[in-house]
Protein backbone atom coordinates (compact mmCIF):
# COMPACT_ATOMS: atom_id res chain seq x y z
CA UNK A 1 0.00 0.00 0.00
CA UNK A 2 2.56 2.54 0.75
CA UNK A 3 4.48 1.43 -2.07
CA UNK A 4 1.34 2.36 -3.95
CA UNK A 5 1.31 5.97 -1.68
CA UNK A 6 4.45 6.82 -2.73
CA UNK A 7 4.07 6.16 -6.74
CA UNK A 8 0.79 8.25 -6.65
CA UNK A 9 2.65 11.10 -5.19
CA UNK A 10 5.83 10.70 -7.59
CA UNK A 11 3.09 10.99 -10.60
CA UNK A 12 1.22 13.68 -9.08
CA UNK A 13 4.57 15.65 -8.31
CA UNK A 14 5.56 15.07 -11.88
CA UNK A 15 2.31 15.85 -13.51
CA UNK A 16 2.39 19.04 -11.09
CA UNK A 17 6.01 20.35 -12.50
CA UNK A 18 4.53 20.14 -15.91
CA UNK A 19 0.71 21.59 -15.76
CA UNK A 20 1.18 24.56 -13.38
CA UNK A 21 2.73 27.93 -13.10
CA UNK A 22 5.78 27.89 -10.73
CA UNK A 23 7.99 30.63 -9.86
CA UNK A 24 11.08 30.38 -8.16
CA UNK A 25 13.20 33.13 -7.08
CA UNK A 26 12.04 35.74 -9.52
CA UNK A 27 13.81 39.24 -9.60
CA UNK A 28 13.14 41.94 -12.27
CA UNK A 29 14.26 45.56 -12.44
CA UNK A 30 13.35 48.08 -14.82
CA UNK A 31 16.67 49.75 -15.34
CA UNK A 32 17.81 49.25 -12.03
CA UNK A 33 14.20 50.11 -10.29
CA UNK A 34 13.83 46.65 -8.66
CA UNK A 35 10.03 46.05 -9.04
CA UNK A 36 10.22 42.11 -8.18
CA UNK A 37 12.45 40.99 -5.73
CA UNK A 38 13.16 37.14 -5.27
CA UNK A 39 9.68 35.69 -5.45
CA UNK A 40 8.93 32.35 -5.42
CA UNK A 41 5.43 30.95 -5.83
CA UNK A 42 3.26 28.52 -7.83
CA UNK A 43 -0.11 29.05 -9.74
CA UNK A 44 -2.36 25.60 -9.52
CA UNK A 45 -4.76 24.74 -12.43
CA UNK A 46 -8.70 24.72 -11.49
CA UNK A 47 -8.49 27.86 -9.32
CA UNK A 48 -8.98 31.92 -9.76
CA UNK A 49 -6.07 34.10 -8.46
CA UNK A 50 -6.65 37.34 -7.39
CA UNK A 51 -3.70 39.31 -7.67
CA UNK A 52 -3.27 42.23 -5.40
CA UNK A 53 -1.10 45.25 -4.63
CA UNK A 54 -0.55 48.80 -4.35
CA UNK A 55 0.25 50.71 -7.64
CA UNK A 56 3.99 50.20 -8.78
CA UNK A 57 4.49 46.62 -7.14
CA UNK A 58 4.69 44.62 -10.42
CA UNK A 59 1.41 42.90 -10.71
CA UNK A 60 1.68 44.24 -14.54
CA UNK A 61 4.99 43.55 -14.86
CA UNK A 62 4.26 39.81 -13.40
CA UNK A 63 1.68 39.08 -16.04
CA UNK A 64 4.31 40.63 -18.65
CA UNK A 65 6.67 38.01 -17.22
CA UNK A 66 4.58 35.15 -17.67
CA UNK A 67 3.67 35.69 -20.72
CA UNK A 68 6.54 36.25 -22.14
CA UNK A 69 6.63 39.53 -22.80
CA UNK A 70 9.72 40.62 -20.19
CA UNK A 71 12.39 38.54 -19.83
CA UNK A 72 14.83 38.15 -16.78
CA UNK A 73 17.98 36.52 -16.08
CA UNK A 74 17.28 36.41 -12.70
CA UNK A 75 15.28 33.45 -11.26
CA UNK A 76 12.75 31.03 -13.25
CA UNK A 77 9.44 30.79 -14.79
CA UNK A 78 7.90 27.53 -15.62
CA UNK A 79 4.49 27.29 -17.22
CA UNK A 80 3.98 23.90 -17.69
CA UNK A 81 7.12 22.74 -18.60
CA UNK A 82 7.71 26.30 -21.13
CA UNK A 83 10.27 29.02 -20.36
CA UNK A 84 7.56 32.20 -21.19
CA UNK A 85 10.33 34.29 -22.71
CA UNK A 86 11.13 31.37 -25.61
CA UNK A 87 7.54 32.38 -26.47
CA UNK A 88 7.32 29.04 -28.33
CA UNK A 89 4.04 28.84 -30.43
CA UNK A 90 2.31 25.80 -28.05
CA UNK A 91 2.67 28.08 -25.36
CA UNK A 92 1.65 30.70 -26.46
CA UNK A 93 -1.82 29.17 -27.12
CA UNK A 94 -1.88 27.96 -23.52
CA UNK A 95 -2.26 31.57 -22.32
CA UNK A 96 -4.67 34.66 -23.33
CA UNK A 97 -3.71 38.34 -21.80
CA UNK A 98 -6.22 41.11 -21.37
CA UNK A 99 -4.55 44.12 -20.52
CA UNK A 100 -5.90 47.31 -18.38
CA UNK A 101 -5.76 49.26 -21.27
CA UNK A 102 -6.89 47.08 -24.81
CA UNK A 103 -7.58 49.24 -27.51
CA UNK A 104 -7.82 46.34 -29.91
CA UNK A 105 -7.12 46.41 -33.72
CA UNK A 106 -9.60 48.51 -36.31
CA UNK A 107 -11.16 45.23 -37.36
CA UNK A 108 -14.32 44.17 -36.31
CA UNK A 109 -15.26 42.01 -33.31
CA UNK A 110 -16.23 38.73 -35.18
CA UNK A 111 -13.64 39.36 -38.05
CA UNK A 112 -10.41 39.45 -35.43
CA UNK A 113 -12.04 36.43 -33.28
CA UNK A 114 -12.43 34.18 -36.69
CA UNK A 115 -8.57 35.83 -37.13
CA UNK A 116 -7.22 34.19 -33.85
CA UNK A 117 -9.23 31.26 -33.42
CA UNK A 118 -7.25 29.06 -35.82
CA UNK A 119 -4.35 29.96 -32.95
CA UNK A 120 -6.79 28.58 -29.83
CA UNK A 121 -7.41 24.76 -30.34
CA UNK A 122 -9.88 24.99 -27.70
CA UNK A 123 -11.76 28.16 -29.37
CA UNK A 124 -15.49 27.87 -28.64
CA UNK A 125 -17.41 29.76 -31.58
CA UNK A 126 -20.77 28.96 -29.89
CA UNK A 127 -19.42 30.53 -25.98
CA UNK A 128 -18.19 33.58 -28.09
CA UNK A 129 -21.68 34.39 -29.69
CA UNK A 130 -23.12 33.75 -26.54
CA UNK A 131 -21.34 35.95 -24.39
CA UNK A 132 -21.29 38.60 -27.40
CA UNK A 133 -24.73 38.70 -26.74
CA UNK A 134 -24.86 38.50 -22.99
CA UNK A 135 -22.99 41.74 -22.91
CA UNK A 136 -25.19 43.25 -25.47
CA UNK A 137 -21.98 44.03 -27.79
CA UNK A 138 -22.79 43.86 -31.58
CA UNK A 139 -19.68 41.72 -33.12
CA UNK A 140 -20.10 43.11 -36.44
CA UNK A 141 -18.67 46.23 -34.60
CA UNK A 142 -15.02 47.83 -34.80
CA UNK A 143 -13.16 47.53 -31.60
CA UNK A 144 -12.09 51.22 -32.46
CA UNK A 145 -16.06 52.20 -32.79
CA UNK A 146 -16.42 51.15 -29.13
CA UNK A 147 -16.84 52.52 -25.79
CA UNK A 148 -13.54 51.60 -23.38
CA UNK A 149 -16.62 49.51 -21.63
CA UNK A 150 -17.68 47.72 -24.52
CA UNK A 151 -14.62 47.36 -25.90
CA UNK A 152 -13.67 45.87 -22.49
CA UNK A 153 -16.61 43.54 -22.88
CA UNK A 154 -15.44 42.37 -25.99
CA UNK A 155 -12.13 41.38 -25.12
CA UNK A 156 -13.27 39.89 -22.34
CA UNK A 157 -15.88 37.54 -24.16
CA UNK A 158 -13.16 36.98 -26.74
CA UNK A 159 -10.69 35.59 -23.72
CA UNK A 160 -13.17 33.57 -22.13
CA UNK A 161 -14.39 31.74 -25.66
CA UNK A 162 -10.67 30.59 -26.43
CA UNK A 163 -10.63 28.75 -23.32
CA UNK A 164 -6.70 28.66 -22.75
CA UNK A 165 -5.08 26.95 -20.12
CA UNK A 166 -4.08 30.48 -18.50
CA UNK A 167 -6.08 33.27 -18.56
CA UNK A 168 -4.36 36.64 -17.66
CA UNK A 169 -6.89 39.50 -16.69
CA UNK A 170 -5.21 42.91 -15.72
CA UNK A 171 -8.07 44.99 -14.22
CA UNK A 172 -10.85 43.34 -16.25
CA UNK A 173 -13.48 45.22 -14.13
CA UNK A 174 -12.18 48.41 -14.96
CA UNK A 175 -14.02 50.73 -17.37
CA UNK A 176 -17.43 47.94 -16.79
CA UNK A 177 -20.68 49.20 -15.59
CA UNK A 178 -22.55 47.53 -12.72
CA UNK A 179 -24.77 45.11 -14.47
CA UNK A 180 -21.31 44.39 -17.07
CA UNK A 181 -19.82 43.50 -13.55
CA UNK A 182 -22.15 41.19 -12.84
CA UNK A 183 -22.30 39.40 -16.11
CA UNK A 184 -18.36 39.19 -15.95
CA UNK A 185 -18.35 36.99 -12.58
CA UNK A 186 -21.19 35.27 -13.93
CA UNK A 187 -19.51 34.27 -16.64
CA UNK A 188 -15.53 33.63 -15.44
CA UNK A 189 -17.58 31.48 -12.79
CA UNK A 190 -19.29 29.32 -15.58
CA UNK A 191 -16.04 29.28 -18.09
CA UNK A 192 -13.96 28.19 -15.47
CA UNK A 193 -12.97 24.29 -15.08
CA UNK A 194 -10.22 21.82 -13.10
CA UNK A 195 -8.39 22.18 -16.13
CA UNK A 196 -7.64 26.28 -16.30
CA UNK A 197 -6.52 28.74 -13.88
CA UNK A 198 -7.24 32.42 -14.23
CA UNK A 199 -5.18 34.77 -12.74
CA UNK A 200 -7.01 38.31 -12.27
CA UNK A 201 -5.15 41.73 -10.75
CA UNK A 202 -7.68 44.13 -9.62
CA UNK A 203 -7.59 47.05 -7.25
CA UNK A 204 -11.54 46.77 -7.75
CA UNK A 205 -11.29 43.67 -5.01
CA UNK A 206 -15.47 44.12 -4.42
CA UNK A 207 -16.01 43.31 -8.12
CA UNK A 208 -14.33 39.65 -7.89
CA UNK A 209 -14.97 38.89 -4.18
CA UNK A 210 -16.83 36.19 -4.61
CA UNK A 211 -14.84 34.99 -7.46
CA UNK A 212 -11.51 34.23 -6.06
CA UNK A 213 -10.34 30.93 -4.44
CA UNK A 214 -6.88 31.86 -3.54
CA UNK A 215 -5.85 35.39 -2.55
CA UNK A 216 -2.04 36.74 -3.34
CA UNK A 217 -0.75 40.18 -2.43
CA UNK A 218 2.02 41.75 -3.60
CA UNK A 219 4.06 44.50 -2.02
CA UNK A 220 7.38 46.38 -3.63
CA UNK A 221 9.78 43.05 -3.72
CA UNK A 222 7.98 40.82 -1.75
CA UNK A 223 4.98 38.65 -1.20
CA UNK A 224 3.39 39.43 1.70
CA UNK A 225 0.61 36.89 1.44
CA UNK A 226 -0.45 33.70 -0.71
CA UNK A 227 -3.14 31.61 0.55
CA UNK A 228 -6.34 30.13 -0.72
CA UNK A 229 -9.38 31.44 0.58
CA UNK A 230 -10.52 28.57 2.84
CA UNK A 231 -7.00 28.92 4.71
CA UNK A 232 -7.38 32.51 5.01
CA UNK A 233 -11.20 31.76 6.41
CA UNK A 234 -10.00 29.07 9.32
CA UNK A 235 -6.96 30.85 9.88
CA UNK A 236 -8.77 34.56 10.25
CA UNK A 237 -12.48 36.08 11.01
CA UNK A 238 -13.70 38.99 9.82
CA UNK A 239 -16.31 40.89 12.00
CA UNK A 240 -18.31 44.06 11.88
CA UNK A 241 -19.51 45.01 14.97
CA UNK A 242 -20.32 48.52 17.33
CA UNK A 243 -16.87 48.17 19.13
CA UNK A 244 -14.04 45.81 18.07
CA UNK A 245 -13.22 42.60 19.55
CA UNK A 246 -10.18 42.56 22.55
CA UNK A 247 -8.47 40.08 20.39
CA UNK A 248 -8.97 42.38 16.92
CA UNK A 249 -5.66 42.26 14.77
CA UNK A 250 -6.69 45.14 12.75
CA UNK A 251 -9.53 47.41 13.12
CA UNK A 252 -10.92 49.78 10.41
CA UNK A 253 -14.06 52.44 11.32
CA UNK A 254 -17.16 51.58 8.84
CA UNK A 255 -20.42 52.81 8.82
CA UNK A 256 -22.20 51.23 12.42
CA UNK A 257 -19.62 50.37 14.19
CA UNK A 258 -16.02 49.07 13.00
CA UNK A 259 -15.09 46.47 10.69
CA UNK A 260 -11.67 43.72 12.13
CA UNK A 261 -9.86 40.73 11.91
CA UNK A 262 -9.35 38.79 14.52
CA UNK A 263 -7.66 35.24 15.06
CA UNK A 264 -10.51 32.12 13.75
CA UNK A 265 -11.06 30.48 17.34
CA UNK A 266 -14.53 29.22 17.07
CA UNK A 267 -13.52 27.56 13.81
CA UNK A 268 -16.25 29.19 12.00
CA UNK A 269 -16.14 30.45 8.70
CA UNK A 270 -16.64 34.18 7.76
CA UNK A 271 -16.97 35.94 4.53
CA UNK A 272 -13.47 37.38 3.75
CA UNK A 273 -13.45 41.07 3.59
CA UNK A 274 -10.55 41.87 0.73
CA UNK A 275 -9.91 45.00 1.08
CA UNK A 276 -9.56 44.84 5.10
CA UNK A 277 -7.44 42.02 4.52
CA UNK A 278 -5.47 43.81 1.92
CA UNK A 279 -5.46 46.56 4.62
CA UNK A 280 -4.33 44.52 7.56
CA UNK A 281 -1.15 42.72 5.66
CA UNK A 282 -0.08 45.56 4.49
CA UNK A 283 -0.05 47.61 7.92
CA UNK A 284 2.23 44.68 9.43
CA UNK A 285 4.69 44.61 7.02
CA UNK B 1 2.69 22.42 -32.62
CA UNK B 2 6.08 23.08 -31.20
CA UNK B 3 7.71 23.38 -34.86
CA UNK B 4 9.04 26.25 -35.71
CA UNK B 5 7.95 25.86 -38.97
CA UNK B 6 4.42 24.51 -39.51
CA UNK B 7 3.02 25.51 -43.58
CA UNK B 8 -1.12 25.27 -41.79
CA UNK B 9 0.17 27.74 -38.63
CA UNK B 10 2.05 30.03 -41.22
CA UNK B 11 -1.34 30.48 -43.47
CA UNK B 12 -2.97 31.24 -40.57
CA UNK B 13 -0.76 33.89 -39.83
CA UNK B 14 0.04 35.35 -43.13
CA UNK B 15 -3.83 35.08 -43.22
CA UNK B 16 -4.51 36.94 -39.91
CA UNK B 17 -1.75 39.92 -41.25
CA UNK B 18 -2.94 40.22 -44.44
CA UNK B 19 -6.58 40.74 -42.47
CA UNK B 20 -5.63 42.85 -39.47
CA UNK B 21 -2.67 44.71 -40.80
CA UNK B 22 -2.52 44.87 -44.77
CA UNK B 23 -5.61 47.49 -44.19
CA UNK B 24 -3.37 49.89 -42.78
CA UNK B 25 -1.46 50.82 -46.10
CA UNK B 26 -5.17 51.62 -47.76
CA UNK B 27 -4.62 55.36 -46.43
CA UNK B 28 -1.32 55.85 -47.82
CA UNK B 29 -2.01 54.20 -51.24
CA UNK B 30 -5.39 56.84 -51.37
CA UNK B 31 -2.32 59.64 -51.04
CA UNK B 32 -0.27 58.47 -53.54
CA UNK B 33 -3.36 57.97 -56.00
CA UNK B 34 -3.96 62.07 -55.15
CA UNK B 35 -0.97 62.91 -55.77
CA UNK B 36 -0.64 61.88 -59.07
CA UNK B 37 -4.23 63.27 -59.47
CA UNK B 38 -3.23 66.43 -58.58
CA UNK B 39 -0.27 66.57 -60.67
CA UNK B 40 -2.51 65.23 -63.95
CA UNK B 41 -4.30 68.55 -63.00
CA UNK B 42 -1.10 70.52 -62.92
CA UNK B 43 -0.60 69.76 -65.92
CA UNK B 44 -4.04 69.97 -67.79
CA UNK B 45 -4.42 73.55 -66.40
CA UNK B 46 -1.24 74.43 -67.11
CA UNK B 47 -2.12 73.22 -70.74
CA UNK B 48 1.46 71.39 -70.71
CA UNK B 49 2.36 68.32 -71.62
CA UNK B 50 4.46 65.37 -69.42
CA UNK B 51 7.22 63.54 -71.26
CA UNK B 52 6.88 59.77 -70.58
CA UNK B 53 10.40 59.74 -68.93
CA UNK B 54 9.35 62.68 -66.24
CA UNK B 55 6.01 60.74 -65.87
CA UNK B 56 7.98 57.46 -65.10
CA UNK B 57 10.67 58.84 -62.68
CA UNK B 58 8.04 60.64 -60.97
CA UNK B 59 6.11 57.13 -60.51
CA UNK B 60 8.87 55.61 -59.64
CA UNK B 61 9.78 57.45 -57.01
CA UNK B 62 6.27 57.34 -55.26
CA UNK B 63 6.78 53.44 -55.62
CA UNK B 64 9.88 54.03 -53.77
CA UNK B 65 8.13 55.29 -51.12
CA UNK B 66 5.55 53.39 -50.65
CA UNK B 67 7.69 50.73 -50.71
CA UNK B 68 10.20 51.85 -47.66
CA UNK B 69 7.38 53.14 -45.29
CA UNK B 70 5.23 50.30 -46.11
CA UNK B 71 6.45 48.14 -43.19
CA UNK B 72 6.39 51.16 -40.73
CA UNK B 73 2.72 51.36 -41.59
CA UNK B 74 1.78 47.64 -41.51
CA UNK B 75 4.12 46.70 -38.55
CA UNK B 76 4.20 50.29 -36.46
CA UNK B 77 2.39 48.58 -33.26
CA UNK B 78 4.85 45.02 -33.63
CA UNK B 79 7.01 46.30 -30.79
CA UNK B 80 4.83 49.34 -29.31
CA UNK B 81 5.32 48.55 -25.54
CA UNK B 82 1.59 49.02 -24.80
CA UNK B 83 0.04 48.15 -28.69
CA UNK B 84 2.06 44.97 -29.50
CA UNK B 85 1.60 42.68 -27.18
CA UNK B 86 -1.02 41.35 -29.75
CA UNK B 87 1.35 40.54 -32.17
CA UNK B 88 4.05 39.45 -29.94
CA UNK B 89 1.37 36.55 -28.23
CA UNK B 90 0.15 35.72 -31.26
CA UNK B 91 1.02 31.69 -31.55
CA UNK B 92 3.19 31.31 -34.41
CA UNK B 93 7.20 31.12 -34.09
CA UNK B 94 9.24 33.93 -34.52
CA UNK B 95 10.48 32.17 -38.16
CA UNK B 96 6.77 32.15 -39.07
CA UNK B 97 6.26 35.93 -38.14
CA UNK B 98 9.64 36.47 -39.58
CA UNK B 99 8.86 35.04 -42.88
CA UNK B 100 4.87 36.54 -43.05
CA UNK B 101 6.44 39.94 -42.70
CA UNK B 102 9.04 39.06 -45.66
CA UNK B 103 6.47 38.60 -48.10
CA UNK B 104 4.04 41.28 -46.90
CA UNK B 105 6.80 43.81 -46.89
CA UNK B 106 8.70 42.77 -49.81
CA UNK B 107 5.92 41.35 -52.25
CA UNK B 108 2.29 42.13 -50.84
CA UNK B 109 3.27 45.88 -50.24
CA UNK B 110 5.39 46.67 -53.55
CA UNK B 111 2.65 44.85 -55.72
CA UNK B 112 -0.21 46.27 -54.35
CA UNK B 113 1.10 50.22 -54.60
CA UNK B 114 2.74 49.21 -58.27
CA UNK B 115 -1.04 47.87 -59.11
CA UNK B 116 -2.50 51.12 -57.45
CA UNK B 117 0.11 53.11 -59.39
CA UNK B 118 -0.48 52.01 -62.75
CA UNK B 119 -3.80 51.40 -62.25
CA UNK B 120 -4.24 55.34 -61.91
CA UNK B 121 -2.08 56.13 -64.16
CA UNK B 122 -3.61 54.01 -66.70
CA UNK B 123 -6.95 55.74 -65.89
CA UNK B 124 -5.21 59.47 -66.10
CA UNK B 125 -4.54 57.44 -69.54
CA UNK B 126 -7.60 57.09 -70.54
CA UNK B 127 -9.01 60.72 -69.62
CA UNK B 128 -6.62 62.73 -71.46
CA UNK B 129 -4.41 60.19 -74.15
CA UNK B 130 -2.89 63.95 -75.17
CA UNK B 131 -1.46 65.05 -71.65
CA UNK B 132 -0.26 61.36 -71.01
CA UNK B 133 1.79 59.91 -73.34
CA UNK B 134 1.27 56.01 -74.18
CA UNK B 135 1.01 53.56 -71.03
CA UNK B 136 4.37 53.15 -69.09
CA UNK B 137 2.96 50.80 -66.22
CA UNK B 138 5.99 48.12 -66.71
CA UNK B 139 8.86 51.10 -66.24
CA UNK B 140 7.71 51.96 -62.73
CA UNK B 141 9.62 49.56 -61.46
CA UNK B 142 11.61 47.68 -64.08
CA UNK B 143 15.52 46.56 -63.12
CA UNK B 144 16.41 47.07 -66.51
CA UNK B 145 15.01 50.75 -67.64
CA UNK B 146 17.71 52.82 -66.56
CA UNK B 147 19.96 50.81 -68.24
CA UNK B 148 18.04 50.57 -70.90
CA UNK B 149 17.70 54.30 -70.98
CA UNK B 150 21.18 55.12 -70.63
CA UNK B 151 23.16 52.56 -72.69
CA UNK B 152 20.30 51.15 -74.99
CA UNK B 153 21.58 47.44 -73.26
CA UNK B 154 20.96 45.68 -70.39
CA UNK B 155 23.59 45.37 -67.91
CA UNK B 156 22.78 42.25 -65.68
CA UNK B 157 25.45 43.77 -62.92
CA UNK B 158 23.52 47.17 -62.81
CA UNK B 159 20.08 45.62 -62.97
CA UNK B 160 21.25 43.44 -60.09
CA UNK B 161 22.30 46.81 -58.16
CA UNK B 162 18.58 48.38 -58.85
CA UNK B 163 16.93 45.20 -57.86
CA UNK B 164 19.59 45.27 -54.21
CA UNK B 165 19.19 48.42 -53.63
CA UNK B 166 15.28 47.74 -53.35
CA UNK B 167 15.63 44.99 -51.22
CA UNK B 168 18.20 46.40 -49.37
CA UNK B 169 15.83 50.20 -48.33
CA UNK B 170 12.90 47.55 -47.26
CA UNK B 171 14.90 45.74 -45.27
CA UNK B 172 16.29 48.39 -43.93
CA UNK B 173 12.97 50.09 -43.36
CA UNK B 174 12.12 46.69 -41.79
CA UNK B 175 15.00 46.13 -39.40
CA UNK B 176 14.35 50.32 -38.27
CA UNK B 177 10.71 49.47 -37.53
CA UNK B 178 11.44 46.73 -35.55
CA UNK B 179 14.25 48.51 -33.78
CA UNK B 180 12.99 52.14 -33.03
CA UNK B 181 10.25 52.20 -30.49
CA UNK B 182 8.43 55.32 -31.53
CA UNK B 183 8.75 58.63 -34.22
CA UNK B 184 9.87 55.75 -36.25
CA UNK B 185 10.23 57.04 -39.97
CA UNK B 186 11.49 60.70 -38.57
CA UNK B 187 14.07 58.95 -35.98
CA UNK B 188 14.86 56.18 -39.20
CA UNK B 189 15.41 59.22 -41.88
CA UNK B 190 17.41 61.17 -39.08
CA UNK B 191 19.77 58.16 -38.56
CA UNK B 192 19.98 57.64 -42.03
CA UNK B 193 21.12 61.06 -42.91
CA UNK B 194 23.66 60.69 -40.06
CA UNK B 195 25.17 57.49 -41.22
CA UNK B 196 25.40 58.89 -45.12
CA UNK B 197 26.67 61.64 -44.02
CA UNK B 198 29.36 60.00 -42.14
CA UNK B 199 29.97 57.50 -45.09
CA UNK B 200 30.51 60.22 -47.49
CA UNK B 201 33.13 61.76 -45.24
CA UNK B 202 35.03 58.73 -44.47
CA UNK B 203 35.22 58.54 -48.47
CA UNK B 204 36.07 61.81 -49.14
CA UNK B 205 38.67 61.47 -46.65
CA UNK B 206 40.29 57.95 -47.72
CA UNK B 207 40.47 60.05 -51.62
CA UNK B 208 42.36 62.81 -50.00
CA UNK B 209 44.60 60.65 -48.58
CA UNK B 210 45.21 58.42 -50.94
CA UNK B 211 43.88 60.21 -54.47
CA UNK B 212 46.70 58.10 -56.60
CA UNK B 213 45.28 54.83 -55.07
CA UNK B 214 41.91 55.69 -56.89
CA UNK B 215 42.17 57.50 -59.71
CA UNK B 216 45.84 57.11 -61.26
CA UNK B 217 46.15 53.50 -60.44
CA UNK B 218 42.75 52.57 -61.73
CA UNK B 219 42.50 49.71 -59.21
CA UNK B 220 38.68 50.22 -59.42
CA UNK B 221 36.89 50.09 -62.31
CA UNK B 222 33.32 51.18 -62.78
CA UNK B 223 32.51 47.59 -63.02
CA UNK B 224 34.34 46.61 -60.04
CA UNK B 225 32.69 49.18 -57.98
CA UNK B 226 29.70 48.05 -59.28
CA UNK B 227 30.48 44.30 -57.80
CA UNK B 228 31.71 45.74 -54.39
CA UNK B 229 28.53 47.93 -54.18
CA UNK B 230 26.53 45.23 -55.00
CA UNK B 231 28.35 42.47 -52.46
CA UNK B 232 28.29 44.94 -49.87
CA UNK B 233 24.10 45.52 -49.95
CA UNK B 234 24.01 42.48 -50.04
CA UNK B 235 25.72 41.88 -47.08
CA UNK B 236 23.90 44.03 -45.29
CA UNK B 237 20.46 43.00 -46.04
CA UNK B 238 21.26 39.98 -44.41
CA UNK B 239 22.33 41.73 -41.76
CA UNK B 240 19.18 43.93 -41.60
CA UNK B 241 16.87 41.07 -41.74
CA UNK B 242 18.69 39.14 -39.60
CA UNK B 243 18.16 42.48 -36.82
CA UNK B 244 14.75 42.34 -37.96
CA UNK B 245 14.36 38.28 -36.71
CA UNK B 246 16.04 38.62 -33.86
CA UNK B 247 14.00 41.68 -32.81
CA UNK B 248 10.43 39.54 -33.39
CA UNK B 249 12.11 37.19 -31.37
CA UNK B 250 13.62 38.77 -28.49
CA UNK B 251 12.09 41.87 -27.59
CA UNK B 252 10.64 42.61 -24.66
CA UNK B 253 7.92 44.70 -24.04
Amino acid sequence: MECIDFVFYICSVLINQYTMIRIENLSFAYSGDMVLDNISTAFEPGRIYGLLGANGVGKSTLFKLLCGLLTTKHGTISIDGYNPGDRKPAFLSKIYYVPEDFEGPDVAINAYAKGIAPFYPNFDKALLDKLLSDFEIDPKRKFTKLSLGQRKRAILAIALALRTEYLFLDEPTNGLDIPSKADFRRMVAAAMDENRTIIISTHQVRDVENLLDHIMILSKRAVLLDKGVSEIQSEYSFNISVSAPEDALYVEPGLGGCCSISPNTTGDESRINIELLFNYINSKR
Amino acid sequence: MDKIFDINRFGNLFEYECRNYLPRITNALITYVCIIFSLWVTVVAAQTTMESWTRVSFISSIMNIACVIGPFLVYYNANNRKKGYVYALLPASALEKFISMLIICLIVVPLLSYATLTFTDFLLYLLSPQDIFGFNGFDFYNPFYMGLRINGSVSILAAGSTTLSFLFSISVSMMYNMVLRNAKIIKAILISIAVIFTIVIAFIVCIVNDVEFFFEAQVLSPGRILTIVNVMQASFIVLFLWITYRRIKKVNY
